[in-house]
């Protein structure tokens, strides 16, 4: 065991969408500074259960930062202080001893809550079946070498393959926006020759989809590229926009 | 009973090709008329569900997550292999067969594993073509790596997020077939009981995890794609999610488990730290490719792994295995640490690690290289552990992090419950006593993109679609089991939480079922599960309610069917009276403490029948015979 | 895909693309208009003569007048729409308001700032624009023997005056915020790649937005300080 802290915990209760939540306050003492955030949540839950009461839901599942299952706005913040990591990946040696932490579900129109800490998320799954995919068949593909792929243009395709779809951006934007979402799928699939073939109809598609989601428009804070555990750019942002303007200037036909 | 694996005849090249003949088609206008129900979105059921749909057929997909895309196979690391050859290092489809067949000890079946040898090319084409950003080489051409043991570059990977790439593939075809209408998604949907009907499986009763209603799915044929049960052990490197519900159901309801015990144990996690830990957190095993394991050779040395001089160091398996040094399979290199921890010569503050060190290869590669290879996984180490590997060695322990049995299928992926198709980490085949790096990813997506699609047609080609209702006596009967047992789990009201017995169940598996078991241990294991169990039944407290998310009353349910398994685990492991991959019974190792296989006794799959509880189950042999590849004791001196 | 323009207008990012295009034309009229209003460091004869010259453009001036009008309005109606839309899409404010660094003061207050302009943009014609260029108002005691300096003359009694110089710089501050933010989204709307050079586009898009505060204000200063130092008089 490592150094040890006491904090003081304001978590968000809310039984489900109908009912009205509130900041539940809870005193946690003795938490190893080495346990993950979500085990800090996990060592709350053992002590609500024996108390009787329900424990706090939140969502989680591989805990090593790659399923994006798991998120909360911890002290106003997505995913915590720290960058580059999902809350699952945060560790409790980044706080202070004696630390109060209010710890919120995402809040966007279109995430509703479900219980504590719970969203749904779906409105990401509506987006990507917009057009977030290539048309093709299993079993139809060419030799994987029939097309070569630039390297540059491939990594960066990957750089916006990261995204985990944990709805921090959304979380993080001032207007509730997916735009880095859709943009990370957009620009991964348009950078590579195999995406390119249904580019524009694609970004149009997506994006329709996104706005029927009821997400907000982007403002350029940026602040979803700092929340991103991925670290994924607004680059990726301007490439859609780019991609948007090319597919909505292209005459009917040609 | 001997059970009839339906391999094909024929020569091994030729197996495949000829049986995709011989299968029969469904006319495409009829297909919309078979409904068939695909459990787990994860590479393989994503993958089944996708082509499925693209068939024609009336696909419904269910995952326990809030989107299919979460499926754990998110969180594969290293890559894929496939034979295609691509760096003329000698690599072929019966390179990666024979590789394979010899990985898994001899206890796999040789006709599937050429099969899923072949079909490793298709997968890396299809992949492509869906636009799975693979890492390249600056001509274009797709770049390679040698990975966990292998001879040949043969591992195409995405950074080190390739399942993540592979899954979300496999995610963007599913969800393009759910634009298309013809895959129906069901998130937050947790199978709890396969119903059969005249003897083939004919749907399946889920819970709506949001609401808690039961609901019943009726279909002409399931196929169950939900991984592996390596969190029987609590702590593993699995999603805290992943569990063994569906397979377990379906196995009490008639279907053969088979080589419960072969499970493997990864060996460069991220040692436990505290009593609190959730989960292990696997590096990818690509580490070894430049890191070196040592311990020191004094195991009380005082000082920091960096000032402990070249002489005072243990490379162990460098000394004891020249060629292979620390590439050697997963199991040999996991129960390898285990041996110098046991003997007192572990590292770290609960001296249950040894050391990975990459000083001599960021000496001879420069920072550069290491940072572009593992950089990732540096951080993530440096993120969990607090230190920084590029100027002190890691610290790494062997964790549980995939398990080779599972259902038991044929040849056709089919288990012995007609219409039952099991795919993925959650059937038992291919990967024998031990899955190779690289390759748990081929199987799903073999399984899922290429042979599923083809068999599942044969077997719907021999059923009629009939219309029958979810008013089903069976159905009902299903629904009133599994809403009866999740009451009497909110109903115990006791005192101890579900994580706690979970728990004690985790450290007694690690301890007798775990990287190496002997029969004292094993039958201890058997007399002390059911005391878990009957403790679990009457001192367990869930919070709660059923008719509302309630993540408590999922867990329960999970941990009471590990509860269950764990038993057969034991059991199958005892008898299994030889060592074989990454089931190592203490009394069966060569002179030299290497695994001691038993082919006059043991080269059998295991398919264990479920006979009520507190019964024994029966054991049902697949014998395996090899006619190609003969085999050899496996040597990595 | 043209073809439905109606609904691509409604499109998110349509809808900033226009609010970009509608950015450029009038920051292009700001620019100018600080260029113009520079000539006032050249004197009377300068300036007055430039507003001639813009005043007998006939038809030519109302057709870019109206074109920024509409441009004007343009800008003005897609910010409130897509403001008011990312109220309601943001639902539900957290209870602790923090940031992660990206945001600033400067986007956050874009649509006030925009705003305050607007308004002031009202005063400024009702000031400059609208008033004949002759009368006691563009008269400066002492100068040009009494007679009326057009222009000129009206500018500078205004800016004698402190409320109105005060004011004056409030709005061309708040403008050189607006353009601060303003300037670098226009890129990023309308998909510029950036790459490496993002960060220098945000400070480029700074000192400009800066630069534009800067100048619009160093007029009422230059009258301030002219005039209680060696007066007006050439």
């Amino acid at each position: 065991m490592g150094k040890t802290m006491n904090l003081t915990l304001k978590v968000w209760r809310q039984k489900n969408a109908q009912s009205k939540g509130r900041l539940e306050t809870y005193e946690l003492q003795g938490v190893d500074a080495d346990a993950s955030f979500l085990e800090m949540l996990d060592i709350l839950n053992t002590q609500l259960e024996k108390r009787g009461e329900e424990p706090v839901a939140f969502e989680h599942d591989c805990r090593e930062g790659i399923c994006g299952s798991c998120g909360a706005v911890v002290n106003g913040q997505a995913h915590g202080p720290m960058r580059e990591t999902t809350l699952c990946q945060l560790h409790m040696r980044h706080f202070n001893d004696g630390d109060t932490l209010v710890i919120e579900p995402w809040r966007s129109r279109a995430f509703p809550l479900i219980k504590d800490l719970v969203v749904d998320r779906s409105a990401f799954d509506h987006v990507i079946r917009a057009g977030g995919y290539i048309t093709m068949r299993t079993g139809s593909a060419p030799d994987a070498h029939a097309i070569p792929v630039d390297k540059e243009e491939a990594d960066v395709a990957m750089d916006a393959a990261q995204c985990i779809g944990c709805g921090a951006c959304v979380a993080a934007c001032p207007n509730g926006s997916a735009m880095l979402f859709v943009a990370s799928k957009v620009s991964h699939l348009a950078h590579l020759p195999q995406g390119r073939v249904e580019a524009n109809r694609r970004v149009l598609n997506m994006v329709a989809q996104m706005d029927r989601e009821g997400f907000g428009n982007c403002s350029n804070h940026y602040e979803c590229e700092a929340a991103c555990p991925k670290a994924i750019s607004v680059e990726h942002i301007a490439k859609m926009n780019r991609e948007h303007l090319r597919a909505a200037l292209k005459p009917t036909g040609s | 009973m001997r059970l009839d694996s339906k391999v094909p005849a024929g020569p091994i090249e030729q197996k495949w090709t000829q049986h995709k003949f011989e299968m029969k088609l469904v006319n495409p206008a009829n297909r919309r008329k078979y409904t068939v129900l695909v459990v787990g979105t994860g590479l393989a059921g994503a993958s089944a569900a996708a082509t499925l749909g693209e068939l024609g057929y009336n696909v419904k997909a269910f995952c326990i997550q809030d989107t299919p895309r979460r499926a754990h196979s998110i969180a594969a690391q290293g890559g894929i292999n496939a034979a295609k050859n691509y760096q003329n290092d000698g690599d072929s489809i019966y390179r990666l067969f024979y590789d394979t067949v010899k990985g898994g000890d001899y206890r796999s079946r040789e006709a599937s594993v050429y099969r899923l040898a072949e079909l490793s090319v298709d997968i890396i084409d299809q992949c492509v073509a869906q636009g799975v950003p693979f890492a390249r080489e600056y001509g274009g051409l797709l770049d390679n790596r040698s990975f966990g043991g292998a001879q040949v570059s043969r591992t195409f990977y995405a950074r080190g997020q390739t399942g993540q790439q592979l899954l979300l593939g496999a995610y963007s075809a599913l969800m393009k077939e759910v634009q298309n209408g013809s895959v129906t998604l069901y998130p937050r949907r947790e199978m709890l009981e396969l119903v059969v009907v005249d003897g083939r499986a004919r749907g399946i009763v889920v819970r709506n995890l949001l609401t808690g209603a039961f609901e019943s799915h009726v279909a002409d044929a399931v196929l169950l794609a939900t991984g592996g049960y390596g969190n029987v052990y609590y702590l593993s490197t699995n999603a805290k999610a992943s569990n063994a519900t569906a397979i377990w159901r379906a196995h009490r309801k008639g279907a053969y488990f088979a080589n419960p015990c072969f499970t493997q144990i990864h060996p460069t996690c991220i040692p436990v730290h505290g009593d609190y830990q959730s989960k292990l957190t696997l590096m990818s095993e690509s580490l070894r490719n430049d890191g070196r394991i040592w311990v020191p050779k004094d195991p009380d040395d005082p000082r920091h792994p960096n000032e402990i001089p070249e002489e005072d160091r243990s490379y162990y398996l460098e000394e004891t295995y020249p060629a292979f040094g620390n590439l050697v399979p997963r199991d040999v290199a996991s129960r390898k640490a285990k041996d110098q921890c046991d003997k007192g010569r572990g590292v770290g503050s609960t001296r249950m690690a040894v050391y990975l060190d990459f000083r001599d290869a960021i000496e001879r590669l420069g920072r550069e290289t290491i940072e572009a290879r593992y950089g990732n996984l540096f951080q993530m180490y440096q993120r969990i552990v607090d230190e920084d590997p590029f100027t002190q060695p890691m610290m790494i322990y062997p964790a549980v992090h995939y398990t080779m049995g599972g259902l038991w299928v044929d040849y056709n992926l089919m288990s012995n419950l007609p219409g039952l198709f099991v795919a993925g980490e959650a059937n038992f085949s291919d990967h024998g006593a031990n899955r190779l790096g690289a390759s748990a990813l081929m199987q799903g997506l073999a399984d899922g993109y290429f042979i599923v699609p083809y068999t599942v047609a044969d077997y719907l080609a021999r059923v009629q679609p009939d219309r029958l209702d979810g008013a089903h006596a069976e159905f009902r009967a299903a629904e009133n089991a599994v809403s009866d047992r999740t009451r009497r789990l909110l109903s115990i009201k006791g005192k101890r939480t579900v994580d706690e017995i979970h728990r004690e169940l985790g450290l007694l598996a690690w301890d007798k079922i775990g990287m190496s078991r002997n029969r004292k241990g094993l039958e201890e294991a058997l007399s002390e599960i059911p005391a878990i169990r009957e403790e679990f039944w009457r001192n367990l407290i869930v919070a709660g309610e059923n008719e509302d998310l309630n993540q408590s009353l999922e867990k329960a349910g999970r941990v009471a069917d590990f509860l269950e398994l764990a038993e057969l685990m034991a059991f199958d492991a005892l008898h299994r009276e030889e060592s074989c991959g990454g089931h190592f019974r203490e009394e069966y190792q060569t002179p030299e403490g290497e695994a001691q296989r038993n082919d006059e006794q043991f080269a059998y799959a295991a398919a264990w029948e479920h006979q009520g509880d507190g019964q024994a189950p029966v054991l049902h042999k697949e014998e395996l015979t090899f006619e190609v590849v003969t085999p050899t004791q496996r040597s990595y001196k | 895909m043209a073809s439905n323009l109606a609904g691509l207008v409604k499109r998110s990012v349509v809808k900033k693309q226009i609010v970009a295009v509608s950015g450029i034309v009038l920051v292009s009229f700001i620019f100018g208009h600080l260029a113009g209003n520079f000539l006032i460091f050249a004197g009377p004869e300068a300036l007055n003569s430039y507003a001639e010259k813009i005043q007998g453009m006939g038809a030519f001036l109302w057709v870019v007048r109206l074109g920024l009008l509409a441009a004007f309005l343009t800008h003005i109606t897609f910010t409130v729409w897509v403001t008011l839309e990312n109220r309601a899409a943001r639902g539900d404010r957290y209870e602790v308001r923090n940031t992660l660094g990206n945001t600033t003061w400067a986007k956050r207050t874009m649509i006030l700032s925009g705003a305050m302009v607007f308004c002031y943009v009202f005063i400024h014609l009702n000031d400059f624009t609208f008033p004949e260029k002759v009368g006691p108002s563009t008269v400066i005691s002492g100068v040009n023997n009494g007679e009326s300096l057009g222009l000129f003359g009206l500018v500078w009694n205004s800016f004698l005056q402190p409320l109105r110089a005060g004011f004056y710089i409030l709005a061309v501050s708040l403008l050189g915020m607006h353009l601060s933010h303003g300037i670098e989204s226009v890129f990023q709307s309308l998909g510029t790649p950036l790459g490496q050079q993002r960060p220098t586009l945000l400070k480029i898009s700074r000192i400009i937005g800066f630069l534009v505060a800067l100048g619009f204000s160093s007029i009422p200063i230059y009258v301030i300080v002219r005039h209680y130092t060696i007066g007006a008089g050439v």
